[in-house]
């Protein structure tokens, strides 16, 4: 009997496979997986987010708009409650025409700013600017505006981006990573506009319900000129939330210059009343 | 920002691993190959009765021992792949490595000791690590491979 032993192997008890390609494939995959999940929670919880009553979003939220500071909610001065007034019974005559479902109250308020912006937000709340309020042309223009943000409360959108960015933050804890961080970004998303696909429903409701109003759609485009003079004025990295991640704005324009082919100037735009000048007091 | 740092800290991680466990192991292999070809002529059976026909003039026990740590690339990678499942190739590397640097050990204590062949050689892994409730725990293994070793009773 012989004893001899056989060159060991080099091939057999270890795998010669290059173990960072199949890492790379395994990471890839893995990014993969989770990029479909986070893309399924936003869309999932913004569409989950749609079915939650509008009255216990109202209730949810409360009576103040969540994550904006400089709010005049009291006005301080008679021309701020007087715009205030204004705007008030301006969005009930729109809201009037934009058959809104039953129950779906809208708060408006005015801020301070001078920024020509107005957003909707959770809980039915409509802020505008004072900076829009002054840059209209004319209450059509602002009619518009409102329409706009009104049509995003009716869609739900304010709510929609919410639930979707909150299922993401749930999934980032899952995770194993900390989303308290991520909460004011999340309380901010809702101003930082919404889908395009959104922004142009949005336009329609608008136009629609503008037209129901004023028999006409006249006066709707200045807003986006207003909007597109102020931004290439200031040249601002942060656009009003009405312009950014819209429709190119020169197609917006075009639709409400469409939108308003069949009027003829006739009846005439409504004027808004002057501001009064708040400095000037003594 | 934090996440940021936390990621790089990883990536940086990932790839002092990558490079010098990659160099290690190469460097291993190759030691390996060499000093198998060396040790040769030192014989390693399991079989646990020595052959009747030759003659023996001592029996010694011989034990080779290695410690073989991973490196952070072939801890996450392996945690990677344990999600899906499969081989664990990165480890089956340093599990071949161990043993064969175990058995080759083994056999340079029996050259020492003039012995031609080894009998019942046995290979016992062991983990090493400091808790198993930490979950950042290295993770290194302890091959030992030990059996009789047979010292002729003529030297060829």
């Amino acid at each position: 009997m012989s004893w001899e032993n056989p060159p060991v192997p080099h091939e057999v008890n270890a795998s010669r496979e290059s173990v960072l390609a199949e890492f790379l494939r395994l990471l890839a995959g893995l990014g993969i997986c989770v990029l479909a999940l986070a893309a399924l929670l936003y869309f999932a919880g913004g569409w989950l987010a749609r079915w939650v009553p509008i009255s216990t979003e109202a209730a949810w939220v409360g009576d103040h708009v969540i994550g904006l500071s400089g709010l005049d909610d009291a006005p301080a001065d008679a021309g701020n409650a007087h715009i205030l007034a204004q705007l008030q019974a301006l969005t009930a005559r729109v809201a009037a025409n934009m058959d809104l479902p039953q129950g779906m109250q809208v708060r408006v308020h005015l801020s301070s700013s001078d920024v020509p912006n107005a957003f909707a937000t959770l809980g039915g709340h409509l802020v505008v600017n004072r900076g829009l309020y002054r840059r209209m042309p004319s209450e059509n223009a602002l009619a518009l505006v409102i329409a706009h943000e009104l049509g995003h409360i009716k869609a739900r959108d304010p709510i929609a981006a919410v639930g979707g960015s909150a299922s993401l933050a749930l999934l980032t804890v899952a995770l194993g990573g900390d989303a308290r961080s991520l909460a004011p970004g999340i309380a901010r998303l809702v101003q930082l506009g919404y889908s395009r696909q959104a922004e142009s429903a949005a336009d329609a409701e608008a136009l629609l319900g503008l037209h129901r109003l004023y028999g006409h759609a006249g006066g709707a485009a200045a807003v986006f000129e207003v909007l597109d003079d102020y931004g290439r004025e200031h040249r601002e990295i942060s656009m009003p939330t009405l312009l950014s991640t819209h429709p190119a704005d020169a197609r917006r324009i075009q639709r409400m210059r469409d939108a308003a082919a069949d009027w003829n100037g006739n009846p005439p735009l409504v004027p808004l009343p002057v501001e009064e000048e708040t400095g000037a007091r003594p | 920002m934090e996440l940021i740092i936390q990621f790089g800290v990883i990536a940086f991680l990932l790839l002092l691993g990558l490079v010098f466990g990659r160099a290690a192991e190469q460097r291993h292999f190759r030691e390996l190959k060499q000093k198998e070809l060396i040790l040769r002529e030192v014989l390693v059976f399991s079989e646990k009765h020595p052959p009747a026909d030759q003659e023996f003039r001592s029996a010694n026990l011989v034990v080779g021992s290695v410690v073989i740590a991973e490196d952070y690339f072939k801890r996450i990678a392996a945690s990677l792949k344990s999600l899906v499942g499969g081989r664990l190739t990165a480890y089956e590397s340093l599990m071949d490595r161990g043993r064969r640097e175990a058995i080759i050990r083994m056999k340079q204590a029996a050259r020492e000791a003039g012995a031609s062949m080894i009998f019942n050689v046995r290979i016992e892994t062991a983990r090493l690590s400091e808790s198993d409730s930490n979950r950042q725990a290295l993770f290194a293994a302890e091959f030992i491979a030990y059996g009789t070793a047979l010292v002729p009773a003529t030297r060829p």
